[in-house]
């Protein structure tokens, strides 16, 4: 069996491809994964998805129709409604697989394992074999999951690497993984904040080890897992950034969230705080005239 | 400079923003660098045209010598790049300088451009918090020209009119598209203009508030600065919503090319060099040419502008790999 399987690179994809590519490939499938975001692929997007979703959704709509454009007929798209114990990911997202179904073709065919952690610390484990096993016996498809996890495993011990700030001006970036690492929804950021000569360090430099504990303080733990993380990574960064800067596709609720815990913790630090919302704007200037006024603000309060 | 000039010595600071181009020249060797000349002109869509126009203006007076440029506003790297300036700056920190010129206990800026509003928080002299408008332009300068002009008000009319309210009339102001038809409807139901006007700038003020600036604490000074000032309506709405009086620099309308040219100078005496500047026969006399076009080395299809002086490349804009631009060399 040599079968090609799609993956669209938006949304989940930027927290899990190494576990999803090498597990798919363990499985005897042949994983294509869609380009980087471009203005073709967002331009589908766009066309496609229905009209009060959010930035990186209609990401996801235009790299799965572009993979179908290219021939493809069998996508992974997984269904994550949890990847933590009592918090979920946001309700656009957790009906995921029967949103895009609905923009392709009949004769396209999903692959959607539920991944719902608020079942079990192992529901995920389980619904990834369960799903193997219908490609390999027990054995090879317990292996193809255990390479995946220890690939996966691998990439987010490496990014766990808190020691990275350089001096100067230290910025903690937070916003979901799937505009943080797309270079095209969120502009260009991370080389204009280079540019700019910033350190940046984000949310995934800190795991869930020492954010669970570390947003406990809040008298109620919130929903969203993303939230979660970025309000107890704040809370373990603050003492050693100048800055925080959050990004968010406008009109996302749960950022709505997130952002009144990050202003309200900030107020009474040294740090400053800059919130950018993302759409469809195609001109940067907007987005530049932020960056650089926030990065005068933090390099005249250091100096003064 | 070429010619042996013997002017006097100015600063020049040059705000190019969506609705307004705006010149001022601050005096080079009088400490205070007070204002000596300013221009405020209508960009109309074509910022190169009026940036000539406002040059022109200055070599027609022939009593300049030009120390150094600063340039401000969206249009800052297409103006810096023809001139030939010392310094760019994001037009916060431009507003922000030139506000703290004026008066140094400046704690609160509101300034409402053409496309942009922002709220600017400063303590002890240093701006320690921003905010901009989100995502589109509702709530500034634009909107208020294109409701002026659907009710048949002059502009330079709509703040006095507005001040002769007696009883403002209650318009949403979450939306610039449910404003309008909060108007409509109320204006239907024969409600006077004056308080329709009033009405609108007491939303403009509120949604400027709860979007720029909650959590924030507005401490007096406050500035109101940018086009918008001018409007006396909005000016009261303000003091009405925050309880305090607003103050309203002199040169309200052209602060964003004061500050560019207080911090040209600021960049000049700290490098004590020499100006960059193209010079101003040379950038009144050249031909200065944009061209835009769609890049298809990619499927990201960037739109790049050139900037072209007299046949030659001085620079692009638009391109998200950065390799498109950087082939003409220098």
């Amino acid at each position: 069996m040599n079968c090609k399987i799609g993956i669209p690179r938006a949304l989940y994809y930027f927290h899990f491809f190494p576990l999803w590519e090498t597990f798919l490939a363990e499985l005897g499938f042949e994983p294509v994964v869609s380009p980087p975001t471009n203005q073709d692929i967002l331009q589908r997007g766009l066309s496609t998805c229905v009209e009060s979703a959010c930035l990186p959704l209609k990401a996801f709509v235009g790299h799965a129709t572009f993979l179908v454009e290219q021939g493809l007929d069998l996508l992974f798209v997984p269904q994550v409604i949890s990847v933590f114990r009592k918090e979920y990911t946001c309700p656009y997202l957790l009906g995921l697989p029967d949103l895009v179904r609905s923009y392709l073709p009949a004769t396209v065919r999903l692959f959607s394992p539920v991944l719902d952690a608020r079942r079990g610390k192992g529901q995920p484990t389980f619904s990834y074999l369960r799903f193997g096993l219908q490609f390999k016996p027990p054995l090879q498809a317990f292996k193809a999951w255990r390479r995946a996890k220890a690939v996966q495993d691998e990439l987010e011990k490496a990014q766990q690497n808190t020691n990275s700030l350089p001096g100067g001006l230290n910025i903690l970036l937070l916003g979901p993984r799937y505009l943080t690492d797309d270079a095209y929804l969120n502009g260009n950021l991370l080389r204009k904040l280079e540019e700019l000569g910033t350190g940046v360090i984000t949310a995934a430099a800190y795991p869930d080890a020492i954010t669970w504990p570390a947003a406990r303080f809040l008298a109620k733990p919130p929903y969203w897992t993303s939230t979660r993380r970025a309000v107890g990574a704040l809370e373990q960064a603050i003492n050693r950034i100048d800055g925080v800067l959050s990004i968010a596709p406008f009109g996302c609720g749960a950022h709505a969230m997130q952002g009144v815990l990050v202003g309200s913790r900030i107020s009474g630090s040294k740090a400053a705080h800059l919130q950018i919302y993302l759409d469809e704007h195609t001109s940067p200037v907007g987005l530049v005239t932020r960056l650089e006024a926030f990065c005068d603000l933090l390099e005249r309060k250091m100096s003064g | 400079m070429r010619l042996a000039s013997k002017g006097r010595p100015v600063y020049l600071g040059i705000d190019v923003g969506s609705v307004s181009t705006n010149l001022v020249l601050l005096d080079g060797e009088d400490s205070r660098s007070s204002l000596v000349w300013k221009k405020y002109l209508r960009t109309q869509g074509a910022p190169l045209a009026a940036l000539k126009k406002g040059l022109s203006l200055i070599a027609e007076e022939g009593m300049w010598e030009i120390r150094g440029v600063g340039t401000t506003g969206s249009g800052r790297e297409l103006a810096g790049a023809m001139l030939g300036a010392d310094i760019v700056k994001n037009e916060i920190t431009a507003h922000a300088t030139a506000a703290l010129h004026s008066d140094p206990t400046v704690s609160t800026i509101v300034e409402i451009g053409g496309q942009d509003s922002k709220l600017i928080v400063l303590r002890d002299g240093v701006v320690v918090d921003f905010a901009m408008n989100t995502v589109c332009a509702a709530g500034t300068g634009s909107f208020l020209d294109q409701q002026a002009a659907r009710l048949g008000v002059p502009i330079e009319n709509f703040g006095d009119l507005a001040l002769s309210s007696s009883n403002p009339v209650r318009i949403a102001g979450r939306c610039t598209v449910f404003a309008e038809t909060d108007m409509i409807h109320k204006q239907q139901l024969g409600m006077g203009i004056p308080d329709i006007l009033a009405g609108l700038c007491a939303a403009m003020v509120r949604n400027f508030l709860n979007n720029l600036a909650s959590g924030k604490e507005l401490r007096p000074t406050v500035f109101f600065q940018g086009g918008v000032a001018a409007n006396a309506g909005m000016k009261r709405a303000f003091e009405l919503a925050l309880n305090q009086p607003v103050h309203v620099p002199d040169h309200y309308d052209v602060m964003g090319a004061v500050g560019a040219a207080l911090l040209a100078k600021e960049e000049l005496e700290k490098s004590s060099g020499e100006t960059r500047f193209f010079g101003l026969e040379q950038a009144v006399n050249c031909d200065v040419t944009n061209r835009t076009y769609e890049c298809r080395r990619c499927p990201n299809n960037c739109e790049i502008s050139e900037i072209w002086r007299d046949g030659a490349f001085l620079a692009s804009w638009g391109s998200r790999c950065g390799q498109v631009g950087t082939q003409h060399g220098s």
